[in-house]
């Protein structure tokens, strides 16, 4: 054989490997949920089956800040606006800002919103819970704001859809050579697992009435973020520190809005305890928690199956438990501007 | 397209491989349509709406270039005048499509300030690959003209401006080098030897591209960002993110030279040389014999010398060097960054010139003064990518001063930020560009590949070592990272 010859077949062997270790990532359905996306785990297998769970609310309308009655500083489970639309059809105007966009709820932020033009009557700081602890402290400390950032999910790449995705839109040309192995093996291991098993940070959790919570496929197993109960619950300290927030002097009131994690619901119910008792005794805001522990035996999918986050259900709940503490009179003790 | 896309590495570029020399062992002719067929569906895949314009530029530069050939009764003065209508349409139309907003912008700023109402934008889109295009068409008529054109079969003609290798990003393809390959039947011959040496050289510029250059542009975006937004980064942040774009840069364009170089000799097809180990250079004018070979060569041959080059008097000498600069600095992208970028340079050209004037030409130094040398060229050319990066004048001035410390000295290098990228992994990858910086580019090394051949153990272990460097590239993608290059 000649050499060149020789360098071309281990060559083309390699290739013929790599080759096939591609056509097993683009047959591996694309991820859509983020707990799936993160531990590599099969989306057919735990992706809810339940067609109400996935179906897509309407976002609410985007209103300009200078014109909003509310504005909403949040965080993933505000960004496509899904929830606010009970206040949007309750005739409320709502703005939106990322927690990564303004940073934190400086001592100067009533003014800066000013300059900017907000002269609405709400501010609704919403966080899920484990990012609780770091944005109180944040804002809490801060005298002046920084400098606004890019807003997140706005890169370079905004706009580019690649050719290949819309000529074929049900491979999965998104992720990385070795997604399809790893996940045919996570998914496996996942499967005949009795015991917990963390997949970078998803939480494989055997659950023994999973099936009558969740609709996915392996609905024995339910997927979950090993931060969320990494992070210690919210103590007596940090309820102090968002009065203290919620008490700076400003034209609107705020209104501190605490998304349960999913963890919390389904695992470690205990865990809310005084976060959600200090909210409803310091009048800081609603309280989350009560209602989706209450309705998670009864709503299946109330948070979706393959996600930290609500299912379209469990934003409308959440939405109305909103609606109510800001339009409707003696639904809670929070000061009306 | 891009050649670090899985529908490149697998399908397309495999595809276009086996139809090529299938074909070509019948018939090279009916090969060369279709590795043209084949470049025009890469180009479509970029942008469909952009392929019309690009045929019609094919079709009007090759009929132009067939009434410019100085043939027996053709007038000289009537083909002069086609010649200067044929650059004017060509001209025209770049400008058009890639700097009307610019002049219009430009020119609002003084109709604003004269209290006149400002034109509206024309919003036009750039057809990708366009300077390219033009440029090596504008060489090819002026050659028709000049009567240095041999070869000009139409497929081949065609295949030399559409040749996917070069057509989004380079390198600037001289027609003169390419159409005698594209019309010799032995490039359509499948030979073991080139396709190995153009696999390794594909697969050196995309480890380039994908391990080097698109993690040190984690950086250097951070910092450029931040200037671009008002930020003052601090003096150590601004001198690394500076140094990261440096050696991005170098990483980025120099791995797509390399990618194309490698796929064009899977084909049978030499690409000339467009980089070596510029940043090696111990003199301005030594970097541009050394940095985007091809732009520099078709700017000298093109621009610089027709100008009158060093012909006409030492004021004249420089300024050519000057117009050709800051026309060099303008192909790059419309904005006036890019014009200073390119005036820094004539002016750096120019100061080097004079120095060699008045140390001689063949004037030998030491080590100490050859090292002194290359550190003052190597701040230069940084100095100058931040002109050249900065989206605009304001945030260049912004990353200026933190580099010279108008805002301080203090503070540790991105401590400012929280960095999306793991700091240690992004030290490991500056370090070891930094020395790459230093070593014989892809191309030489690949030379050895089949060389090495006469070794077996050593053929297995290149070959082995190269298919490694190609999974951990190709297990890299997945993400969008699109070349630096393809927006010029």
């Amino acid at each position: 054989m000649s050499p060149a010859r020789l360098w071309l077949s281990i060559f083309a062997a390699g290739y013929a490997i790599v080759a096939a270790l591609f056509v097993a990532t683009l047959l591996t359905p694309p991820y859509r949920g983020d707990l799936t996306r993160i531990g590599q785990l099969s989306e057919s297998r735990f992706r809810a089956r339940n067609a109400d769970s996935e179906k897509a609310r309407e976002p609410a309308p985007d209103s300009p800040l200078a014109q909003a009655d509310v504005l909403v500083v949040g965080d993933s489970f505000s960004i496509e606006r899904r929830w606010q639309l009970d206040l949007t059809l309750s005739g409320l105007r709502v703005a939106f800002s990322h927690w990564d966009e303004i940073g934190a709820l400086c001592a100067d932020f009533a003014e800066r919103l000013a300059e900017r033009g907000f002269r609405g009557r709400w501010v609704i700081a919403e966080t899920i819970e484990r990012e609780l602890q770091g944005r109180v402290q944040d804002s809490y400390r801060c005298a002046r704001m920084p400098p606004v950032r890019p807003p997140p999910h706005q890169g370079s790449t905004t706009g580019f859809i690649p050719r290949r995705a819309l000529l074929w839109p049900e491979l999965n040309w998104g992720e990385t050579l070795l997604t399809g192995v790893i996940n045919e093996w996570h998914t496996r291991r996942a499967a005949r697992a009795d015991t917990e098993l963390v997949f970078a940070n998803t939480r494989v959790v055997p659950m023994q009435h999973g099936c009558r919570l969740f609709s996915h496929a392996a609905c024995e197993k339910g997927l979950f973020y090993a931060i969320d109960l990494q992070r210690s619950p919210a103590s007596q300290a940090q309820l102090e520190q968002m009065q203290a927030i919620a008490a700076r002097p400003a034209p609107w009131h705020l209104v501190w809005m605490v998304m349960p994690d999913k963890s919390t619901i389904y695992l470690a119910p205990d865990r809310r305890r005084r976060v959600s008792d200090g909210l409803s005794a310091r009048c800081l805001g609603p309280d989350l928690f009560a209602p989706l522990l209450a309705a998670r035996d009864t709503m299946i999918d109330l948070y979706l199956p393959n996600d930290t986050h609500l299912s379209p259900r469990g934003f409308a709940l959440v939405g109305g438990v909103m609606r109510r503490a800001l339009v409707e009179p003696g639904e809670t003790c929070m000061r009306r501007p | 397209m891009l050649f670090n896309s899985y529908e490149f590495i697998f399908l397309f570029f495999p595809l276009v491989l086996a139809g090529f020399f299938a074909i070509g062992r019948r018939h090279a002719r009916a090969a060369a349509g279709f590795l043209g067929c084949a470049s025009l569906f890469f180009y479509g895949w970029w942008s469909v709406e952009a392929l019309p314009l690009l045929i019609g530029s094919i079709a009007f530069n090759y009929t132009s270039g067939s009434w410019l050939l100085p043939e027996p009764g053709r007038n000289e003065r009537a083909r002069k005048y086609l010649l200067m209508v044929t650059l004017a349409a060509n001209l025209t139309l770049l400008a058009f499509f890639k700097y009307a907003d610019f002049f219009i912008d430009s020119l609002n700023h003084g109709l604003t300030a004269s209290g006149i109402t400002p034109l509206p934008l024309l919003h036009v889109v750039l057809p990708i690959g366009i300077s390219f295009y033009t440029f090596t068409q504008i060489a090819y008529v002026v050659d028709c003209w000049a009567g240095k054109v041999r070869e000009r079969r139409f497929v081949n003609y065609l295949l030399f401006v559409t040749y996917f290798p070069h057509l989004i990003a380079g390198p600037v393809l001289h027609h003169a080098q390419m159409m005698p390959q594209f019309a010799d039947p032995a490039t359509y011959r499948p030979q073991g030897e080139r396709l190995a040496r153009g696999l390794a050289i594909f697969v050196l510029g995309l480890a380039k591209k994908i391990l080097l250059a698109d993690p040190l542009g984690q950086c250097a975006d951070l910092v450029f960002n931040a200037a671009g937004t008002g930020t003052m980064p601090s003096f150590a942040s601004a001198w690394l993110g500076v140094l990261a774009y440096t050696l991005q840069i170098y990483f980025d364009f120099s791995g797509y030279s390399d990618m194309a170089i490698g796929l064009s000799l899977c084909l049978g097809v030499q690409l000339p040389l467009n980089f070596d180990t510029p940043y090696r250079s111990t003199s301005i004018i030594d970097f541009w014999r050394r940095w985007h070979i091809t732009l520099s060569t078709f700017l000298r041959d093109y621009l610089y010398l027709p100008l009158g080059g060093n012909r006409r008097g030492e004021v004249r000498r420089y300024v050519n060097l000057m117009l050709t600069m800051l026309i060099g600095g303008l192909w790059h992208g419309a904005a006036w960054t890019f014009v200073l970028w390119g005036g820094l340079h004539g002016a750096y050209l120019a100061v080097n010139h004079l120095w060699r004037r008045w140390a001689g030409e063949s004037a030998t130094f030491s080590a100490w003064v050859r090292a002194t040398t290359w550190l003052i060229t190597f701040l230069c050319v940084t100095l100058a990518w931040v002109l050249f990066r900065a989206s605009s004048i304001e945030a260049a001035m912004t990353l200026y001063g933190s580099m010279f410390g108008a805002h301080g000295f203090s503070g540790a290098p991105l401590a400012e930020w929280k960095v999306p990228f793991q700091k240690a992994d992004f030290y490991k990858t500056f370090a070891v560009a930094a020395l790459l910086c230093a070593v014989p580019d892809s191309v030489v090394w690949a030379r050895h590949v089949p060389g090495l051949a006469s070794r077996r153990t050593v053929t297995v272990l290149s070959a082995a070592a190269l298919l490694l460097l190609f999974a951990w590239c190709v297990s890299r993608l997945g993400r969008h990272s699109a070349f630096l290059y393809f927006q010029f």
